[in-house]
């Protein structure tokens, strides 16, 4: 390539950096020659030029490979530092058994191991622990509050559970449907031993609310079979017939009805004052109390079908039928407590909580049930 | 590295680096200062840093910092030269610790730190190299080279043992 004035700059460069070669340098002296102004543009370009010269390395010394450092040095200072592999290690500790000036050597070298002063700490630990911030507490206090409320709550319903729980009631009960519909759950099983039952009434009429534990031997278990008349008040008795016996037991005071109560469901669902229906009931009706919030006595013969009175519709789930109870003003004040089963309780997980902590506590508190038809575990509350 | 793995190190640690640093600077508040700035580094660091590994990034923080402080402060001129230290001595000249101690002032920083974390912590060459940011072979040099001029010092007619 020839230089011109058009790239001039490129061979001014290449110039200064010393890459041309010696016809090309010569080239471009012609042209500065023949460009006098161009000249001062290539001293500038020269007058860049770090010069090497300047900087000067002192005490080059400790670059030096010291002589006399030895084979034998060199094994040791390895050795000392215990950088040798095993067999190495070997081979050393070989020629220190064996020669005199190793082992010397060795020795002195020894010395200059250093060992350290335990004795010196850092006195000042204190200052460089570090405690992560951030830390939520407050959650933990919630849960402490929240935890002390809820057995609160327990205990003060298992207390008001009690107390009621002596009190007398109507066999009957209302089975409150949510909505309408019946709850298979709510069967009640009175076992024999286990007598805490309780029978509410939804809103302020319950008078007491059959709550038992129901098992997996439910055919088997003794059935308790309770008449009850209308108009009369559920005593808890002591109903109670063994598995072995199988017997009924009624309430001296009443007649068994042959015939199945026709229950006035006028009032489901109502929290104010119901109507109670006694109903008689025979074992082989296969008539069985309904546990749960509302009592009811459920009739179990397909030959029979309840009908609710209020529509005038069949029930076709026999395992639940709202009965309506009558409740007196002393059983209103005395109950008013039990009344959790409203609608909104329901569909709360406290008032799924407080069932199941009434529950728990007849059971330990050994509330006796009330009067009412035992069939294979279920007992049939009897108005 | 969790807070607990941390306060741990502290208890594990702090000595080991406080004495390693201690002997390099030779000023008890200088060496705390280091001290300190390591586990404030190591706690700011501590979700980069695994907990096997604490011990040799204090003391790889150390060192640096250590390496700054006397940069900066320049409080002792150091010498590999042991000729003009080695007449008028007039401590005890069998006192072999002491002697040890004075050639191992002699060094440079950085041998004295190859050195030191070689006999106090027993560090391997490449471990050395890591904390010190040389290479194996630079540490294997140096430090074989601290240890001559150490015995070399002990061996003088002054300081014969």
């Amino acid at each position: 390539m020839q230089i011109n004035r058009h790239n001039y700059e490129e061979f001014f460069l290449l110039y200064v950096d010393n890459e041309l070669s010696a016809a090309e340098k010569k080239t471009v002296d012609m042209f500065v020659q023949e460009n006098p102004d161009l000249q001062i543009e290539l001293a500038l370009l020269q007058d860049t030029v770090v010069k090497a010269d300047d900087i000067v390395l002192d005490k080059k010394d400790w670059l030096y490979m010291e002589e006399g450092v030895t084979a034998l040095q060199e094994n040791l200072l390895l050795y000392a530092d215990d950088e040798l592999t095993a067999a190495d290690q070997k081979t050393v500790e070989a020629l220190l058994a064996t020669n005199k000036k190793a082992r010397a050597e060795w020795v002195v070298l020894q010395q200059t191991k250093l060992q350290p002063d335990m004795t010196v700490v850092f006195a000042d630990k204190q200052s460089l622990y570090r405690k992560e911030a951030g830390r939520v507490v407050v959650l933990r206090w919630w849960r402490v509050a929240a935890a002390a409320i809820l057995v609160g709550l327990g205990l003060w319903t298992g207390v008001t559970v009690y107390k009621n729980s002596n009190k007398t009631t109507t066999g009957s009960g209302e089975l409150a449907n949510d909505a309408g519909k019946t709850k298979p759950g709510q069967i009640k099983t009175t076992v024999p031993g286990n007598t805490s039952t309780v029978t509410t009434q939804p809103g302020e009429n319950s008078a007491t609310e059959n709550i038992t534990s129901t098992t997996d031997q439910k055919n088997n278990e003794a059935k308790r079979i309770e008449n009850i008349e209308p108009g009369t008040e559920k005593k808890n008795d002591q109903n109670i017939v063994s598995p072995k016996e199988n017997t009924v037991v009624q309430n001296n005071n009443k007649t068994p009805d042959n015939n199945l109560p026709q229950p006035s469901l006028q009032n489901i669902n109502r929290n104010e004052s119901n109507e109670t229906k006694v109903v008689a009931v025979l074992p082989e009706n296969n008539s069985k109390r309904v546990s749960g919030n509302n009592a009811a006595v459920v009739n179990t013969n397909p030959k029979e079908s309840p009908v609710n009175v209020n529509t005038g519709t069949t029930i076709t789930n026999v395992e639940a039928l709202q009965v309506v109870n009558n409740k007196t003003s002393e059983e209103e004040d005395n109950n008013r407590y039990l009344n959790v089963d409203d609608d909104k309780g329901k569909r709360t997980a406290l008032g799924g909580f407080l069932r199941k902590a009434k529950r728990v506590l007849e059971r330990t508190a050994n509330v006796k049930t009330g009067e009412g038809v035992k069939i294979a575990g279920f007992e049939i509350a009897l108005k | 590295m969790t807070e607990r793995e941390y306060n741990e190190c502290v208890n594990l640690y702090a000595d080991n680096v406080y004495r390693f640093i201690l002997k390099n600077l030779r000023h008890n508040e200088d060496a705390k200062d280091v001290v300190q700035g390591a586990f404030e580094k190591l706690w700011v660091n501590r979700d980069k840093v695994e907990n096997g590994r604490s011990k040799s990034y204090l003391f790889t923080i150390a060192y640096n910092n250590m390496i700054d402080h006397i940069r900066k402060n320049k409080r002792t001129v150091l010498s590999d030269d042991f000729s003009e230290n080695a007449k008028g001595a007039t401590a005890p000249k069998h006192d072999a610790k002491r002697i040890l101690n004075e050639a191992l002032n002699k060094l440079n920083e950085k041998q004295r730190s190859l050195v030191l974390l070689k006999d106090y912590e027993g560090y391997s060459y490449e471990e050395i190299g890591q904390i010190t940011g040389l290479n194996e072979s630079q540490v294997k040099v140096y430090l074989h080279r601290a240890r001559l001029q150490l015995r070399e010092y002990i061996v003088s007619p002054e300081n014969v043992i």
